[in-house]
């Protein structure tokens, strides 16, 4: 028999979930960050290609889509900060060894692309907020004006950088956790391709969710029949991967394939998230119904969620410490306040 | 008040998500930033007072604020080093439980509650009780029961009063038993420090005494001495100990059946002649007697009773005598265990003598003190009635007052004692099924003073409540004690005083005031009597101020030349193996084995003791200790789990075997204990509301401790006959 | 390059916690955290037991990937040493060290937010002392010294005596060993 306990009392995030390293927030960044960067690729192809005609949406709407949940990420990701007010920090330095360094700077990048593909299609996307900008008193005619068209210049060359920095941002997102040798379930080679994938993935159902042509929904509707497949195979590589790992390798894995994470594993990201888009996306081969591929698209977004989640959390469950409280914990939590005055208790 | 920020861990896993963390402080540098540019701090004096062992310490103070303390770097308690608990002092200061104000039992309409009052009220109301006590009873009515380096003062404060009945924990709940039985062989009983040469020993024998857990700091650091030497560590306890993990040889005893295994070692060394026939002619009386007493008790026969095998026994005794003079058999320290502790006492001295350990070095050595004199004061009252009258009937050979004695004479209207003042010890607790006792007792006594840091249990049966400060906040009498090195230590104020408590010493005087007894306190403060003290020693408070601490050379020899003779303090002058004493008293001479109590089907020995965090009943409220240990836990066998299908870390009732049913208790299963018993550690499951960390935390073993079993010779409360079967927690 | 190393003997130790509770008193440790823990093992069955205590912290990696994963170099080696200190002013709390460090040494300072751990005591160790843990453990059981100087006290015990250091296979090249 083996018996391993701490004799004192620790509360740190090993033994006390609730001081979990990364949570939800963490997940939502990476979930939109590889969201983005599906859209930057495949607006920036749409852009470059010419096909301002059969994909309006990708062109001129799915710009600011991204940026929106772009934005929308890195609130997550700043609230997320023990100290919001030393965000600044990231850009005093690059550091080359720290993945969240290099991603910091990416994201840096990434902003200007995104802002000028999304003012670039905003006359012809949204004409009414358009409008309303160009209206804007005192800035609208002198600033506002100059900058839409500066940007509708500018777009081509955008959209071959948002290409390259779509991809970089969806891979980013794998490689930020597979750098960590120390959560087993991270280091993996395949988390950055995965990334990739469900990023992409993800871009292509927000494509076919705003689908602003029925040739527009049935073209993402293929690319992302495509991508399901290639995340499914990704996956399959990845599980293989760590139940041929070490020891805590295989611990994650058994925590998806049948401990406490299995269900929202099988049911919730392999079921729904992949499987059965793939299903309505392989019937609709030959042709799209609007309703269908919605409710596919919609699937697959929760599924790429879920992977984050999944997989942030999945990370976090193995270590190569097992730390182990013999007394309860959440004892600690009893501590009491400052300056109780002990007289009133009488 | 409090220096440290408390942490919820539930608000931050809340609120950390969106809102996020507060803006302050963000830049503020790290803690060891700060640190790597803090000037030096002041030290200030102490001798800590989270056990009784006293351990000389220095309260760090930086930019006016409590930072730490230390051990005293010369203190040869602490070399520096104070123990887990000691290093924990200043939660003792800072925690918001403490008493601040006296308070004062009154009756409104039908209920009762406590009042806060002036110093003065509370103290004349004491001094009008007593005085009425003294009237009406005498003043040997008065009882005095105490504990710790403080109680000095409230010693002294009953003998002026005219009453000689004091008594401490010490001994009837504790070391009564050892003393009592070293008395009877060696005219004299262990110190405290025991005099144990551990760091120069070749073999260590404990019986019991579970150092490692049992933290008393220079016992712990000798025994890692031996340990780091290389000496053979004998260990005999039914539980798997720290120390049994650090042994050569572990014997799981059978609990209770240590006399049979001290017997067969006996019997091993007189059969095989392991001992040194010229000392034993030189030194000791009664060797025939006991050779023939002896012959039966073979390890076979032992065996049966012990379930050590004969082999071991033998094993183990050849290498105790093999490293003799260097083996140190330890005395124990709380030695009330099953009732016939003084026998058990006489079987380990017995041992020890035959082995000619007393004296030499890696055996017990010679302690001394420093002569520190008696202030000059006038002589005391002579009382015309003794805690003797009371108690030698009962327990004839009891060398001082015993609290049980004493309680149990403050039960009914014609009851001996009529006022009681309780200083720095939590009877409820301490004293195994006393509750019952204590609650009767409180309607009956005149006057019930408790004097205490915290709302403890004992406060609850308290007419007045006085709140003392906390030893960081006060002078006590000098430390000054039998042990290796004689030194002198002080306790001075080195913080300061927190709300209205006061130090021990200005209450005694202040009561002393009001009883008319000023002649015995002809001091204005404390101090006074220190300096003079010291300075008939060749020191000065001013002096000690800044030392803490000093060390004072040898007069005696630390070891006694061998082969010389021991010229002891026994009748004979010589070791009594065989003790006409206990004989004239109607005792047994020599020691004997009984069988106790078996335990009823499906219950399990209640065995129980420290933890390394934890002192008593006095520390579970503390802010710094309660992190390491916040509740105490039942360890259980795998297989006693398995039979009652009990869950690791699943909260259980034990029930006694009178129906008694504890407060719940997180369980640990491990092969550590054995498959008969179940072990806890002392000092957990308070009933005081008032202490709102400790308070329903863990079981308390004292309440589970219905059967007590008394030693006849001294009334020592035998603790470990009780036994516990489990209740599952409904959810 | 100083390398200094903790080496804490399983022999002689108790299990006693008062490292834990020591480096609480002196880097005033938050309460309901701690930079160092005790952890106790126990093998056998009853009778033939083994239980070996073990005092945890901060390994000091010689190749921490905390100090890799730092996007913003707050996690950094002290004085071209091998001590790891994160300088506060520097850290963002994004908590990538944490994700990064093998050993979860470290964790969140409440309430100011950043990262804390055990820092060997640099602040004594640049005066030459031991760190606060080493200097109270009441078995003597801990030292702490340079294993780049021959005669120091860690060089000759992992010389003379059996050691191993908590997951070498990290790679991190952890500073903490314990004697058997
Ligand atoms: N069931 C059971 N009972 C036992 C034992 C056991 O193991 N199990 N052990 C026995 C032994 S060996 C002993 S020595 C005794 C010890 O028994 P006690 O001496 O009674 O020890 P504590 O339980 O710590 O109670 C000490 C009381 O003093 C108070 N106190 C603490 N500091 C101060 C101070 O500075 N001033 C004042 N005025 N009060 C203070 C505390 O708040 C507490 O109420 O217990 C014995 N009783
Ligand atoms: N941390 C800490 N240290 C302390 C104290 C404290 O409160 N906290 N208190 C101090 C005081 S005043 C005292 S008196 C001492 C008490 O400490 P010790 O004198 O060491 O007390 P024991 O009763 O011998 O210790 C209990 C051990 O006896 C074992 N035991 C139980 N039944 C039997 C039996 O039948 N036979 C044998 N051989 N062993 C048995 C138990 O398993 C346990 O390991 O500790 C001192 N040290
Ligand atoms: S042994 Fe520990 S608690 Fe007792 S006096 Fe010494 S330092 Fe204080
Ligand atoms: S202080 Fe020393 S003996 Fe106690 S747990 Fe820590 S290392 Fe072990
Ligand atoms: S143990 Fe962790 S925190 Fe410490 S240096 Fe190594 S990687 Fe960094
Ligand atoms: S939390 Fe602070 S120390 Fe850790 S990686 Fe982020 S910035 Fe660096
Ligand atoms: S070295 Fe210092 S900071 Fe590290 S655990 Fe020990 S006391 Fe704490
Ligand atoms: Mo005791």
């Amino acid at each position: 028999m083996h018996e391993e306990v701490l004799a004192s009392v620790m509360a740190n995030a090993r033994v006390v979930p609730q001081l979990a390293i990364w949570g939800w927030q963490i997940a939502i960044y990476l979930f939109l960050g590889g969201f983005t960067g599906g859209i930057m690729v495949f607006s920036g192809w749409a852009l470059i290609t010419g096909r301002d005609e059969q994909t309006p949406f990708a062109v001129n709407r799915a710009p600011l889509v991204g940026f929106i949940a772009l934005s929308v990420g890195m609130t997550a990701l700043f609230s997320d900060l023990e100290r919001p007010l030393h965000v600044w920090r990231f850009y005093s330095i690059l550091h080359v060894t720290s993945p969240m360094s290099w991603g910091a700077w990416i994201l840096l990048l990434v902003f200007p692309a995104i802002i000028v593909l999304t003012l670039a299609g905003l006359p012809l996307g949204f004409p009414a907020l358009t409008r309303w900008l160009l209206n804007l008193p005192v800035v609208g005619k002198p600033l506002v004006q100059p900058v839409f068209k500066l940007c509708f210049f500018l777009r081509r060359p955008a959209a071959a950088l948002s290409i390259g920095l779509g991809i970089a941002l969806c891979i980013y997102t794998g490689i930020l956790l597979s750098s960590f040798n120390s959560r087993p379930f991270w280091h993996s080679a395949l988390l950055g391709p995965l990334f990739l994938v469900s990023g992409l993935s993800t871009g292509a159902a927000m494509m076919i969710l705003g689908a602003g042509t029925a040739h527009e929904r049935h073209l993402f509707g293929r690319i992302d029949l495509g991508l399901i497949l290639a995340e499914l195979t990704l996956l399959g590589l990845l599980l293989i991967d760590m139940l041929n790992g070490n020891a805590m390798q295989q611990g994650a894995v058994a925590y998806l394939l049948g401990g406490d994470g299995a269900m929202l594993f099988w049911t919730g990201f392999v079921g729904f998230g992949l499987g059965l888009p793939l299903l309505l996306e392989a019937a609709m081969w030959r042709r799209s119904f609007m309703v269908v591929a919605s409710f596919a698209s919609v699937l697959v977004l929760v599924g790429g969620f879920l992977l984050r989640d999944i997989v942030v959390t999945a990370g976090q469950q193995t270590s190569w410490t097992q730390l182990h409280n013999q007394f309860n914990p959440d004892l600690i939590s009893n501590l009491r306040n400052d300056g109780e005055d002990p007289s009133s208790r009488f | 008040m409090q220096r440290r920020d408390f942490l919820r861990l539930n608000a931050i896993a809340g609120a950390s998500a969106l809102l996020g963390p507060s803006l302050a402080g963000c830049s503020q540098p790290a803690e060891w930033q700060r640190l790597m540019t803090a000037g030096p701090a002041t030290i200030k004096p102490t001798v800590c007072n989270m056990c009784f062992w006293s351990c000389a310490g220095q309260v760090h103070v930086r930019d006016g604020e409590p930072w730490k303390i230390t051990g005293h770097p010369d203190d040869p308690h602490s070399m520096g080093r104070l123990c887990t608990r000691g290093t924990a002092g200043l939660g003792a200061y800072y925690d918001p439980n403490r008493l601040i104000k006296p308070l004062l039992r009154v009756n409104r309409g039908g209920s009762q509650q406590f009042d806060v009052v002036s110093w003065d009220d509370a103290l004349g109301f004491i001094a009008g009780r007593l005085e009425k006590v003294a009237k009406e009873h005498g003043p040997e009515a008065l009882a005095t029961l105490v504990h710790g380096p403080g109680a000095e003062h409230f010693v002294h404060l009953t003998k002026a009063f005219g009453s000689d009945s004091i008594s401490e924990p010490a001994f009837a709940q504790c070391r009564g038993p050892r003393d009592t039985g070293f008395y009877f062989t060696f005219g004299e009983g262990i110190a405290s420090p025991e005099q144990t040469d551990m760091e120069n020993a070749k073999c260590v024998v404990l019986i019991g005494t579970h150092l490692g857990e049992n933290l008393h700091n220079s016992q712990v650091r000798t025994f890692a001495d031996a340990i780091r030497n290389d000496a053979t560590i004998i260990t005999v306890d039914p539980r798997f100990s720290v120390a049994a993990g650090k042994a050569k040889y572990w014997l799981p005893i059978r609990p209770g059946t240590d006399i049979a295994l001290l017997l067969a070692w006996t019997n091993v060394i007189l059969a095989e002649r392991l001992y040194d026939a010229d000392y034993i002619n030189l030194n000791t009386v009664g060797f025939n007697a006991l050779a023939a007493y002896i012959a039966p008790f073979t390890p076979e026969w032992a065996y049966v009773e012990t379930g050590i095998t004969a082999d071991v026994i033998r094993q183990t005794a050849r290498i105790m005598a093999a490293s003799a003079p260097a083996t140190v058999i330890h005395p124990g320290r709380h030695t009330v265990w099953w009732g016939d502790d003084t026998q058990r006492a006489r079987a380990v001295a017995i041992l020890a003598g035959l082995l000619g350990i007393w004296g030499q070095k890696g055996g017990y050595y010679m302690p001394e003190s420093v002569a520190l004199p008696e202030f000059p004061l006038p002589a005391y009252p002579v009382p015309k009635k003794s805690w003797r009258d009371i108690t030698i009937s009962k327990f004839p050979l009891a060398g001082q007052g015993v609290t049980n004695v004493m309680l149990d004479n403050m039960v009914g209207s014609d009851a001996y004692y009529k006022a009681m003042i309780v200083y720095d010890t939590n009877l409820p607790m301490t004293m195994p099924n006393s509750r019952a006792t204590l609650t009767k007792a409180a309607q009956a006594l005149d006057l019930l003073v408790v004097v205490d840091v915290q709302p403890s249990e004992m406060t609850g049966f308290a007419d007045v409540v006085l709140p003392e400060c906390s030893y960081l906040e006060r002078y006590d009498p000098l430390r000054s004690e039998s042990e290796r090195d004689p030194c002198i230590a002080l306790r001075a104020p080195a913080l300061p005083v927190q709300g209205d408590s006061k130090p021990g010493w200005w209450i005694a005087k202040q009561l002393g005031h009001r009883l008319g007894l000023d002649k015995y306190f002809p001091w204005n403060d404390y101090t006074e009597v220190i300096d003079w003290q010291l300075k008939q020693v060749g020191s000065s408070l001013t002096e000690m101020q800044t030392l803490g601490l000093k060390p004072y050379p040898r007069k005696t020899p630390l070891y006694l030349t061998p082969g010389a003779p021991l010229n002891l303090q026994t009748p004979s002058g010589k070791i009594e193996l065989y003790s006409q004493a206990l004989a004239d008293a109607g005792f047994d001479a020599l020691p004997r084995f009984t069988r106790h109590a078996q335990r009823p089907d499906g219950f399990f020995h209640l065995n129980y003791g420290r933890a390394p965090q934890h002192s008593f009943s006095r520390t579970q409220n503390n802010p710094v200790l309660y992190q390491l240990m916040p509740e105490n836990l039942v360890w259980i066998h795998p297989d006693t789990a398995m039979q009652f299908a009990i869950d690791n870390e699943s909260y259980v009732q034990l029930v006694n075997q009178d129906g008694v049913v504890s407060n719940k208790v997180r369980v640990r299963i491990t092969e550590r204990i054995r498959p008969d018993s179940v072990w806890m550690v002392h000092g957990f499951g308070h009933t005081a509301a008032g202490l709102t960390l400790a308070y329903g935390r863990g079981a308390d073993d004292s309440a589970l401790m219905t059967r007590v079993l008394y030693d006849p010779i001294m009334g020592g409360t035998g603790m470990r006959g009780n036994f516990v079967t489990f209740r599952k927690e409904a959810a | 390059m100083a390398h200094y190393v903790m080496v804490i003997d399983t022999k002689t130790c108790i299990g006693c916690t008062d490292c834990v509770d020591a480096c609480r008193m002196e880097n005033n440790v938050p309460e309901g955290l701690c930079f160092d823990w005790v952890v106790e093992v126990t093998t056998g069955r009853y009778p033939e037991l083994k239980t070996e205590f073990r005092s945890e912290r901060c390994n000091h990696c010689s190749r921490a990937t905390c100090v890799t994963a730092c996007p913003t170099g707050a996690s950094q080696y002290w004085n071209d040493s091998n001590i790891v200190v994160v300088d506060a002013s520097r850290c963002t709390g994004c908590k990538a060290c944490i994700a990064a460090c093998p050993y979860d040494a470290r964790l969140i300072m409440q309430p100011e937010g950043y990262i804390g751990k055990c820092t060997f005591c640099v602040h004594r160790v640049q005066y030459g002392l031991d760190p606060a843990c080493v200097a109270v453990c009441p078995a003597k059981a801990m030292h702490f010294g340079r294993l780049d100087d021959p005669t120091s006290e860690v060089f000759q015990l992992l010389e003379s005596r059996e050691s191993y250091s908590l997951n070498p296979e990290t790679g991190n090249e952890p500073n903490v060993f314990y004697l058997r």
